[in-house]
């Protein structure tokens, strides 16, 4: 190793933020032990990686309980299909619920028609029913994931709100339950990324993409997300860019990446005009001028959502926009031989995908008939719905 | 200070969320905050042309997804009625429904119907259930 990148090498460890003085992990097992709440454990079957200020997060490598997300599940389903997909490919046990409730807090935030014992009510119902199973619950939005890690820090540092919390669980007969480790979705795949690389079986070499982090994954409690010292020189998150990495594409750096999609919290449904004018004129132009890239890859609902349904109106008042964009885990699925529709149901989303997808070898045209094949099924009586053997 | 502006029913906040009862009333009824059926031309008509689109094969196409949770029109995905109790529980003692009467009566006037019935049906007599917070 040469002098100057020890010296930086040593910088970097020097300038790391610190970890919270209370470890949310140590506070949540006195609550248990004076016998105000559950903790579920991590399964045994996990890997360990590290957060932001080095402290080592475990991420469970089997036994899933999905907690799907509203946006994803109602408006770009092909999101959480991916997901369940490769964990069907990969061999993963998971239960995909029916017990689950949205966490709600986009509704919380955006219009404040609610408040933080309802909010930690619905979150702690959530993780009973997952630890009912004995299944570890998986949160696949990132508003969601950082909603929770907000309840969690209310619950530890309010005795008066616990006290609210447990009357109200207690009528609904359930205990308060809060798990070991608040897992992200794109935390799974990160750690899964080889797994995924050996299966796969398109070449992304021609593929450059850029990443755009959620900021309620990175920002909210920044202390969970994951960093690694050989992703972005640990400065960043390594979520997304180490999966890409993984899978052979060209990863470009631009200027606005910290910024939002422009998503917010509430700004998508109450000043929506403002939110599409930062997602296409800070993000998508900032990255078409500077990388020019195939596709930009996001892990969560509001930003995929953001970054692809707002450049048509970009678009139509002359802006360089028009750049596709998809999730980490349908880039995943695709890079392991989903099918564009079937599984990745890229036709719900906005931005032109088949471009990026003839890049990828694959013939949108031909995908879509054979969509439209299993559509005609459905059409026609044949089946009632597609099952996984269909794809 | 916007909940508690949406507690004490302030008409600014009632003007504030007066395009945002769709929303309110899905999660609220539901459990999910957004469903397929909003992606229509008079819901989220400035999520592009291709609203239209979807809108139009709806039906054919939520079928055509093989995750069998995702089978669903109203509601993201399918969840539980049992579930749904639960969570009009919630509504009910933590004093949500209240804020929700102070803040637009319509809407608690459907939601207060359709959590009374389902409660009914799962042996909860609503009127009991008061606020515990």
């Amino acid at each position: 190793m040469s002098v100057i990148s020890t010296l930086v090498g040593e910088a970097r460890e020097r300038h790391r933020p610190k970890p919270p003085e209370r470890y949310y992990k140590d506070a949540l097992f006195e609550l248990e032990a004076k016998g105000e709440l559950i903790v579920q454990r991590v399964p045994d079957n996990y890997a360990e990686v590290e957060t932001r200020s080095g402290r080592i997060k475990k991420i469970p490598l089997d036994r899933y309980w999905h907690h799907k997300s509203c946006g994803q599940c109602g408006h770009i389903p092909g999101y959480p299909t991916s997901v369940l997909w490769l964990m069907n490919q990969l061999g993963v046990d998971y239960i995909d619920p029916r017990n689950q409730t949205s966490c709600t807090g986009w509704n919380y935030y955006a219009s404040a028609t609610s408040n933080p014992v309802a909010q930690a009510a619905v979150a702690v119902r959530n993780f009973a029913a997952a630890y009912e199973t004995g299944y570890f619950p998986l949160i696949h939005c990132g508003t969601s994931y950082g909603h929770y890690k907000e309840v969690r820090e209310q619950i530890i540092e309010h005795a008066d709100l616990r006290e609210k919390l447990k009357r109200v669980m207690d009528r609904l007969g359930k205990p308060i339950v809060m798990p070991e480790e608040i897992v992200h979705y794109s935390e799974w795949l990160h750690v899964a990324r080889h797994e995924v690389a050996k299966r796969q079986v398109r070449d992304f070499s021609e593929i450059t993409i850029t990443v755009h982090p959620a900021c309620h994954y990175h920002k909210i409690v920044p202390d969970d997300a994951i960093y690694d010292r050989d992703i972005l020189g640990g400065e960043r998150t390594a979520v997304v860019t180490g999966l890409a990495s993984a899978l052979g594409a060209q990863v470009g750096d631009y200027s606005t990446w910290h910024d939002c999609c422009g998503f917010g919290f509430r700004h998508i449904l109450v000043s929506r005009d403002f939110t599409r004018s930062f997602s296409t004129i800070r993000k998508i132009e900032r990255m078409k001028e500077e990388v020019d890239p195939d596709l930009v890859l996001a892990h969560d609902t509001g930003c995929v959502t953001t970054l692809d349904k707002s450049q048509f109106a970009a678009k139509a008042h002359g802006h360089n926009v028009d750049i596709a964009v998809m999730a980490d885990a349908q880039f995943a699925a695709l890079a392991m031989g989903a099918h564009p529709y079937l599984i990745a149901q890229l036709h719900w989303h906005a931005v032109d995908q088949r471009p990026t997808l003839r890049k990828m070898g694959i013939d949108p045209e031909k995908a879509w008939a054979e969509f439209e094949d299993q559509a005609d099924r459905i059409r026609g009586g044949e089946i009632q719905h597609l099952t996984w053997e269909d794809c | 200070m916007r909940e508690v502006a949406v507690r004490n029913g302030l008409q600014s906040a009632k003007n504030a969320l007066k395009s945002y009862s769709r929303v309110i009333y899905k999660v609220m009824s539901t459990g999910t905050q957004v469903s397929p059926d909003m992606l229509q031309p008079d819901f989220f008509p400035d999520w592009g042309p291709d609203v239209v689109r979807t809108s139009e094969n709806l039906e054919v196409w939520r079928r055509a997804i093989p995750t069998e949770t995702l089978h669903t029109l109203e509601l993201a995905w399918d969840v539980a009625e049992k579930t749904r109790v639960e969570l009009f529980l919630i509504w009910k003692l933590t004093g949500n429904l209240d804020m929700i009467e102070a803040i637009d009566e319509s809407s608690f006037l459907i939601l207060e119907e359709i959590m009374e019935e389902m409660l009914d049906e799962h042996g909860f007599d609503f009127d009991e259930q008061q606020t515990i917070i």
